[in-house]
């Protein structure tokens, strides 16, 4: 089992050895293998890791968006306000959704629906969670828009999604999630299709948002540059586990895990010098078809030993609000 | 035999023009519009037509129903290898200075070849039931030769007597066709592993 | 040799938006306006501006796999956009092109073995002996070991396939290899062993680069020199750490200031440029960065900015950084303050505060 800190009054969400399995026609993926972290009132939290790790798959766990067909949790327990997110009902899910927590994804042209005007959609999810009427939903829905600072709101919510630009998508999106002031929003690599000077808006504009609301944020990327910039405290996936946790200074200043070691390492940096090798970490990703034994980061481990490959380390503190899920960590943070 | 020479004919002449016409911008134009043309006339009409101009024959049989149905298999080899020819891996072959004419045989070629393979198989299943009912307007194969459209048109006589005489060729016209959809399908579910996951 | 190995003079690329037998005038998207730079042998030249810039469109047009709508692309002093095929062919050998995507730039159903040498094969016969042995050392030219030659693309991970396509393009022992976002599809980690890669076989084999990225990161770590994108053109041409060290053009400086810095420590959140990139089928007037630049004058939204050369050897367009007529003596210097100042927002400082206390 993994270790829990105390579950104090300040903790929103507290998920707890989240497993989440994918089906296929002869294999079984273990995307998610036991997973627990919590999100605090009000802070952000980053969620970084490679392609693959499982990022997305644990905000869909969370909000019960998998695909049904595929997609299994199988194991563990999301809660929030005392709730087991898991066993509630769908309606008592949808009521969830949305209005208290919210998610932007990754390409908003997928999200938004290119059928109905922008306006239309923000001020739909407005009626759904308060029952407001349909005047005061559309003009709410306007507001949402000067949120997010789009020019010339009264005439944008009657555009349709594809008659903006990706950067104004990705806004309205923002509004709509923010429509009913959810307590918690889980952006899922919010800017990454996006260029870096729009990527500096959106994000400048998430925080902003997040300092006048207090919304909690659970920030995924694979940048770790935007987690520098954007996240008080950050987890740090591989292989579908929690390797690292900690507050953003810590985990950059001291990682404990050599794979988020080898990754802060591998990002080129004008601070050392040029034209020297960057320091890379061989090997590839292990396949989440097959179970692991051991470390899962072992095979590609330049600390590695014979405890790491037979027995799966589980998430130990090794300094305050910081803990890693590596047998050697200590030698790893000495290095 | 004269669906499956039909299909082999109407699948050639389609993938020749379908990729020149997916190269040549100008020939596209013109081609595609006179494939369109073809398209609008119903296959048997074009068939009896054609013969009427030439009198009957296997050979004459063969191409009079390979021609109606290869614009069909024209605008499907001329859509893949649009698509394909924007690859980047045709783009990278270019680059290592491979010359056209190798870049379409070896790269384009071999991807058209499964869907061609499916439409062959409906090709042929249509070209089979065309060419009985040529048969049995009296257009089709000459009647000293035997084929199930001739059994069957010779057969309508006797309807009352011998009514085994025209449903047994007929039920085997039937099968057959059936059976050649049946391959198509099968084919599909082969080369395309989308397909195959869904089923 | 003499001059430089590649020389690109007033490159210009106009798509026209749908075919125009029915309109007098049909509506380009200008991709590539007047695009101007050399490379020497052995130098690596970075190209790096937002998407729709025309970076892609660049490679494409330098590789003649687009004709383009003007201008001259010359190797050794020879222009490849005036070659008929058969010299084209030839010449394609002094240059080769690693793609940005390494899953459909390999043909699903070749062998990476297959796919390696096709290159070579294209101007001389192998025997199987020959090819194999070839297939081994290109594979081990880039770090992979030769049983991989008998493996498809697909059952090779993305770094895996990035390699093939590197391989790819040293089959023919080019002077000079185009990278399109070579590394932009790959994971970090991954990333790094490509970089490392790439800088290797230029130190082995004395290879140019025209490295095409959107990652300033990326770039400041390979390039020497760095031409800036925007809209078409290029906006400011540098010496790598002279660019970094003092952006000169506003847009330079923007991207700099938007582009995240993996340290919490300095985390600053820039206040970013506004707006958004203009289309590309109809640009702004005069300079095309003029509506999102804090700078503008009035000349601006009129003129067109030249490329003016500066004291320190760089060129910069821009009415107001870089005046035409006596900016050759001009030392590029950037202002008093900075154009997007570095502001520490309130969780930030609190998070700062909560660790130094
Ligand atoms: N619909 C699905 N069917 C089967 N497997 C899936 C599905 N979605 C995700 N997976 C698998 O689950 C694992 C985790 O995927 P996930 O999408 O969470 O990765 P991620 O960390 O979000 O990566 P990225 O940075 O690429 O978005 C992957 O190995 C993936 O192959
Ligand atoms: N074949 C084409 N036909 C028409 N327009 C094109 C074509 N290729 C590119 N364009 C247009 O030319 C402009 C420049 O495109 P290009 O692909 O060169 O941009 P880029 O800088 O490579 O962008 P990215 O970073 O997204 O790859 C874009 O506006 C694009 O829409
Ligand atoms: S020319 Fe003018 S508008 Fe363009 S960047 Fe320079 S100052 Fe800004
Ligand atoms: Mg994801
Ligand atoms: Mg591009």
């Amino acid at each position: 089992m993994q270790m829990h800190q105390t579950v104090g009054g300040d903790v929103l969400l507290d998920v707890r050895d989240l497993q989440t399995h994918f089906y296929g026609e002869d294999s079984v993926t273990r995307a998610l293998g036991g997973i627990s972290f919590q999100v605090k009132k009000g802070e952000t939290l980053g969620v970084v890791g490679e392609s693959g790790c499982g990022k997305s798959v644990t905000a869909l766990s969370i909000l019960r968006l998998l695909p049904r067909l595929t997609a299994k949790t199988v194991g563990g327990q999301v809660r929030f306000h005392g709730r087991n997110l898991l066993e509630l009902s769908d309606r008592e899910m949808r009521q969830i959704r949305g209005d208290q927590i919210a998610m932007i994804f990754q390409e908003p042209m997928t999200s938004l629906n290119p059928v109905y005007t922008v306006g239309h959609q923000i001020a739909e999810v407005i009626q759904i969670h308060t029952k407001a009427s349909r005047s005061v939903a559309m003009a709410r829905a306007g507001e949402m828009l000067r949120l997010v600072r789009i020019a010339d709101p009264e005439r944008r919510v009657n555009n349709y999604p594809h008659e903006i630009s990706g950067g104004m998508r990705q806004r309205a999106m923002i509004a709509m999630a923010l429509a009913c002031s959810p307590e918690l929003l889980i952006a899922d690599e919010p800017t990454t299709a996006l260029d870096v000077t729009i990527q500096a808006q959106i994000l400048r504009l998430i925080v902003d948002l997040k300092e006048r609301t207090g919304t909690a944020v659970m920030f995924i990327t694979h940048d770790l540059g935007v987690v520098a910039e954007t996240c008080q405290r950050v987890i740090v996936m591989y292989a579908g586990r929690i390797v690292e946790q900690a507050t953003v200074i810590d985990l950059f200043a001291r990682p404990a895990h050599p794979y988020t070691q080898g990754l802060l390492r591998s990002v080129p940096d004008r601070r050392r010098a040029r034209h020297r090798r960057l320091p890379e970490i061989p090997g590839i990703v292990p396949s989440l078809r097959e179970p692991i034994t051991g470390c899962s980061f072992a095979p590609r481990c330049p600390f590695a030993t014979d405890i790491c490959r037979e027995k799966t380390p589980s998430l130990r503190d090794v300094g305050s609000s910081h803990a890693t899920a590596c047998w050697r960590a200590e030698e790893v943070m000495g290095a | 035999m004269v669906g499956l020479m039909s299909a082999a004919f109407a699948a050639l002449g389609g993938l020749l023009i379908g990729i020149i016409a997916g190269y040549n911008r100008p020939f596209d134009n013109i081609v595609m519009r006179v494939m369109d043309g073809l398209m609008s006339i119903p296959t048997i009409l074009l068939a009896i037509a054609l013969i009427s101009l030439t009198g009957p024959g296997i050979g004459i049989l063969i191409v009079a129903i390979a021609i109606p149905e290869t614009p069909a298999v024209a605008r499907l080899v001329r859509s893949v290898v649009l698509g394909v020819r924007e690859r980047p891996y045709v783009e990278a072959a270019l680059c290592g200075g491979a010359r056209l004419p190798k870049v379409i045989w070896r790269h384009i070629l071999p991807s058209t070849i499964p869907p061609l393979m499916v439409q062959s198989a409906t090709v042929c299943a249509s070209a089979i039931l065309t060419e009985a009912g040529l048969s049995f307007l009296g257009v089709g194969v000459p009647p000293e030769i035997p084929s199930w459209g001739n059994m069957i048109a010779s057969s309508r006589l006797y309807l009352a007597i011998a009514p085994l005489t025209i449903f047994a060729p007929g039920i085997c016209l039937a099968v057959t066709v059936l059976a050649v959809n049946l391959l198509g399908d099968g084919l599909r579910d082969l080369f395309d592993p989308h397909a195959k996951r869904r089923r | 040799m003499s001059g430089p190995l590649l020389k690109v003079e007033n490159l210009t690329k106009h798509y026209p938006l749908g075919s125009g037998i029915f309109k007098k005038t049909i509506p380009v998207i200008r991709a590539v306006e007047d695009v101007s730079f050399s490379v020497e042998a052995g130098e690596t030249l970075c190209i790096v501006g937002e998407s729709g810039c025309g970076k892609s469109t660049v490679a494409r047009l330098l590789m003649r796999l687009v004709e383009p709508t003007g201008g001259r692309v010359l190797i050794d002093g020879t222009d490849i956009a005036g070659l008929k095929k058969d010299a084209l062919h030839a010449w394609r050998r002094r240059m080769q092109m690693v793609f940005q995507d390494p899953y459909s730039s390999l043909n699903p159903r070749l062998t990476a073995g297959q796919i390696i040498t096709e290159p070579v094969e294209n101007f001389e016969r192998l025997g199987r002996r020959q090819r194999q042995a070839l297939a081994a050392d290109l594979l081990r030219n880039v770090g992979m070991s030769p049983e991989m030659m008998h493996r498809l693309p697909s059952e090779l991970s993305g770094g895996q396939r990035q390699r093939v396509g590197i391989a790819r393009a040293l089959a023919l022992r080019p002077s000079l290899i185009i990278a399109d976002e070579a590394v932009s599809a790959l994971d970090v980690s991954v990333q790094a062993q490509i970089l490392n890669l790439l800088l290797d076989l230029q130190q082995q084999m004395g290879i140019s680069f025209v490295f095409i990225s959107h990652d300033l990161g990326v770039v400041e770590y390979i390039g020497r020199r760095v031409a800036v994108m925007y809209l078409g053109r290029i906006v400011e041409l540098a010496q790598c750490e002279a660019l970094f060290a003092k952006p000169v053009h506003p847009y330079t400086e923007a991207l700099i200031a938007a582009a995240p810095v993996p340290d919490p420590t300095r985390a600053r959140l820039a206040t970013p440029v506004e707006g958004e990139v203009p289309s590309p089928i109809n640009p702004p007037t005069g300079c095309a960065f003029h509506p999102r630049c804090p700078l503008a004058v009035e000349r601006c939204r009129i003129d067109v900015p030249p490329l003016v050369p500066m004291a320190d050897g760089r060129v910069v367009a821009c009415h107001v950084r870089a005046p035409a007529g006596d900016a050759r003596h001009l030392a590029p210097v950037t202002g008093d303050h900075p154009l997007y100042p570095v502001a520490m927002s309130d969780t930030l400082s609190i998070r700062a505060s909560r660790v130094h206390r």
